[in-house]
């Protein structure tokens, strides 16, 4: 079994005009713009402890390292950052789609991640609310197939707009045939 | 094995839609484990009390007496639960569904419907097959709920197996009066008769049995090395307890104090050269141990109702404990051949196959979806491709399109920035630190080299093809992976970039599926060609999302 008889086997290579472009497009829908809001809470929730923490160490030992402030400094500024960046940067990648076909999602930030299932693989979809969530208004509708390797989310929907895209997926994926496997 | 109860008494845990039992849809009643069990668990009990008892007998104050008529004490109390535990589990066979009920204290009822159990395996170790029960694990396809396996343990030899041929051709098949009418016969031993165990509807052929030149391999398995350290540690317990431990006796001591006679590299040379004798022998003979009479066979099960054919693959191998592996091959979705690095060098490769209702149920060393031994690369591709049914394995059909050069570059900064770290720091520990020798910052230096190397190969070792009915992604240098996956298996994408992959015109595409590891990648691939591959290889589901330009913008 050469490596030289194996490429014949070889069945499809890409027959597009080389020079054209390639990619996946962004799915229609962006999540609520408030979305943004419960990022930056959630963000908050890590970020003031852990700044607080450096402070208080920083002048803990502000006597052996005289640099601690600065340590600190640059401690706050990248929480800053991050709680600046994180949630606009994740609001401009977020971006979900339902055709009667596939769900389709676009989400987050310096890791962009897309993911597509097919209605008739889909076997359980939910939605939740944690109570951050709740504050702003907003569910996530959780997509699961019979991967192990993971569900698909949809984070920074409006309440309402959930339950019913749950109801739509629910009815879709009952119309749909197919074992899921 | 009788045990008769009222179905109305025990169904009201089943689900509404099948708790109507009705009598004809009772395909065997109630039935027990084996009362052997029983006696397999008292050899276990009076094996640990004969071992704790003369450890304190030796080593304590205590009287004698006392120790014994504790341990005899402690073994009759544990048999009898376990007695008890014998009377309280029950299984049976319905039209439907496979049920089994358990527990002393909390009672457990599960019920699985049988046209959804996918692979039937069963295992006997040493104490066990002395008593010729084997225990018996019924899984299912689904991977989401943790309680789809069911274990039966154990059953009588024959009885398993005829479960095992019972349950996988489905229990509606058989009428109640065959299953009753069944010959009890004691001779359908898997360890007997090793080709067909289930009578005349059934034909098996052989894939592949044991080629002892293969045990060439053993050694070159990292996994067999850590399996004998595992070994030795779980040889050192009991002789430890039973106070005879190894490092405290004198024969330690005298080589330690021989090692200080000598040169530290001499010492270092010789403990090396130990190991490294200890790890190939004992990697020997855990293969012979794993693949004695090993069996790769393919059983076709004729349906009497529809005159089709019901397949299934079987694995059966091990000398002390047995391993019988049926996976059903509408249940199989492609394979995986993984070349660790000292194999690859030795063209050997292991074969998995990559299956639905197999995860959670790896061991701690060995996988259960192994289909081969450590064994000749073209071997591996042979079966395979036998097992597949294909002319050629499609884990060789890989395209001859390299990925992106950035591919490369990613690997090399991955690989060289934590040896130039590494330099960097043991130099400043150097020249800071005033008693930091030199050397080991030349050392990490020298390994700069290597670490290219090894990029180049994880880069060298990317690949990605498309067969007519498989998706091939390979990747690894340590542990190279390829993967045949079957393009009707796919159930879903990711496509996953990061802020720098996006930089390169890279992305890494992601096959979900309900089989193996649940989704299988294909590594920094470059964007246009892995947006094509993965609309290609499942047609329809990609292509109302993807977007042709003449221009990239954005």
């Amino acid at each position: 079994m050469s490596q030289a008889t194996d490429m014949t086997d070889q069945v499809t290579e890409p027959t597009e005009p080389t020079g054209q472009f390639v990619r996946l497009r962004a799915p229609h829908n962006r999540v609520e713009r408030r979305a943004i809001w419960w990022w930056t809470t959630q963000w908050l929730t890590i970020a003031v402890p852990v700044v607080v923490a450096g402070w208080i160490a920083a002048t803990t030992w502000l006597d052996e390292l005289s640099y601690a402030w600065l340590l600190a400094t640059a401690l706050t500024v990248v929480a800053i950052a991050v709680v600046l960046v994180e949630p606009r940067w994740s609001y401009a990648v977020s971006r979900w789609e339902v055709t009667d076909e596939a769900v389709f999602t676009r989400k987050g930030w310096f890791l962009e991640h897309w993911q597509i299932a097919p209605m008739s693989r889909i076997q359980n979809v939910e939605s939740e609310r944690g109570p951050v969530q709740r504050l702003f208004g907003l569910a996530s509708v959780t997509v699961t197939t019979a991967s192990s390797a993971g569900a698909i989310s949809i984070d920074g929907l409006d309440e309402r707009r959930a339950r019913e895209l749950v109801d739509q997926l629910t009815r879709t994926t009952h119309a749909t045939p197919g074992d899921a496997t | 094995m009788s045990g008769h109860q009222p179905p109305a008494h025990e169904l009201p845990a089943a689900p509404p839609a099948t708790d109507v039992t009705d009598e004809r849809a009772i395909v065997t009643d109630w039935q027990r484990l084996d009362r052997r069990t029983i006696a397999v668990t008292a050899v276990y009990l009076v094996g640990i009390a004969v071992a704790v008892g003369a450890s304190l007998h030796f080593r304590s104050e205590l009287p004698g007496w006392l120790i014994w008529s504790g341990a005899a004490v402690l073994v009759i109390g544990v048999v009898g639960f376990d007695v008890v535990h014998w009377w309280k589990t029950q299984y049976r066979i319905t039209e439907q569904r496979f049920e089994v009920h358990t527990g002393v204290l909390f009672r457990n009822r599960r019920s699985i419907p049988v046209d959804r159990i996918r692979s039937v395996d069963s295992t006997a170790n040493p104490i066990q097959r002395a008593f010729g029960v084997a225990v018996v694990k019924i899984g299912t396809g689904q991977q989401t709920g943790k309680d789809e396996e069911l274990k039966l343990d154990a059953l009588a030899q024959p009885v398993a197996e005829r479960l095992r041929a019972r349950l996988l051709t489905g229990a509606r098949q058989i009428s109640p009066a065959v299953a009753a009418a069944e010959p009890d016969d004691a001779a359908n031993t898997f360890d007997t008769d090793p080709v067909s165990a289930d009578g005349n509807d059934s034909a098996a052929h052989v894939l592949s049995r044991l080629n002892w030149s293969w045990i060439r391999y053993a050694p070159l398995t990292l996994s067999s090395v850590l399996a004998v350290g595992l070994l030795l540690a779980a040889v050192y317990k009991p002789l430890d307890l039973i106070g005879l431990n190894p490092i405290e006796s004198g024969l330690v001591s005298k080589a330690i104090a021989e090692f200080e006679a000598h040169p530290l590299w001499l010492s270092i040379g010789a403990i090396v050269l130990v190991a490294l004798v200890l790890g190939v022998l004992g990697s020997l003979v855990l293969f012979v141990e794993s693949w004695w009479r090993f069996e790769l066979t393919r059983e076709t099960v004729a349906d009497p109702n529809t005159g089709g054919a019901a397949e299934a693959f079987r694995v059966r191998r091990g000398l002390l404990t047995t391993r019988s592996l049926t996976l059903e091959r509408r249940r199989l979705r492609g394979v995986e051949i993984i070349e660790p690095f000292l194999l690859r060098l030795g063209h050997g490769a292991r074969t998995h196959a990559v299956a639905t209702g197999m995860s959670g149920r790896n061991d701690a060393l060995e996988r259960v979806d192994t289909l081969l031994p450590p064994a000749p690369l073209t071997t591996a591709q042979a079966i395979s491709a036998r097992v597949l049914d294909e002319e050629t394995a499609p884990t060789t059909a890989l395209s001859g399109k390299r990925h992106p050069l950035a591919a490369l570059r990613r690997r090399l900064v991955w690989s060289l920035t934590p040896v130039l770290a590494g330099c960097v720091a043991l130099w400043v520990l150097g020249e800071t630190v005033s008693w930091f020798p030199g050397w080991p910052a030349l050392i990490a230096l020298a390994l700069l080299p290597i670490a290219a190397l090894f990029a180049v190969d994880a880069y060298r070792n990317l690949g990605h093809g498309l067969t007519e009915r498989y998706l091939v992604t390979r990747s690894g240098t340590g542990l190279r992976s390829t993967v045949a996956l079957q393009r009707t298996g796919i159930i879903g994408w990711r496509l996953r970039r990061s802020f720098f992959q996006r930089r390169s015109g890279l992305c890494t595409i992601t096959a979900a599926t309900a089989a193996g590891s649940g989704a299988y990648q294909v590594r920094d691939i470059g964007m246009r060609d892995g947006v094509l591959l993965a609309e290609r290889a499942v047609p329809g589901l990609l292509a109302p999302f993807v977007e042709r330009m003449e221009q990239e913008r954005g």
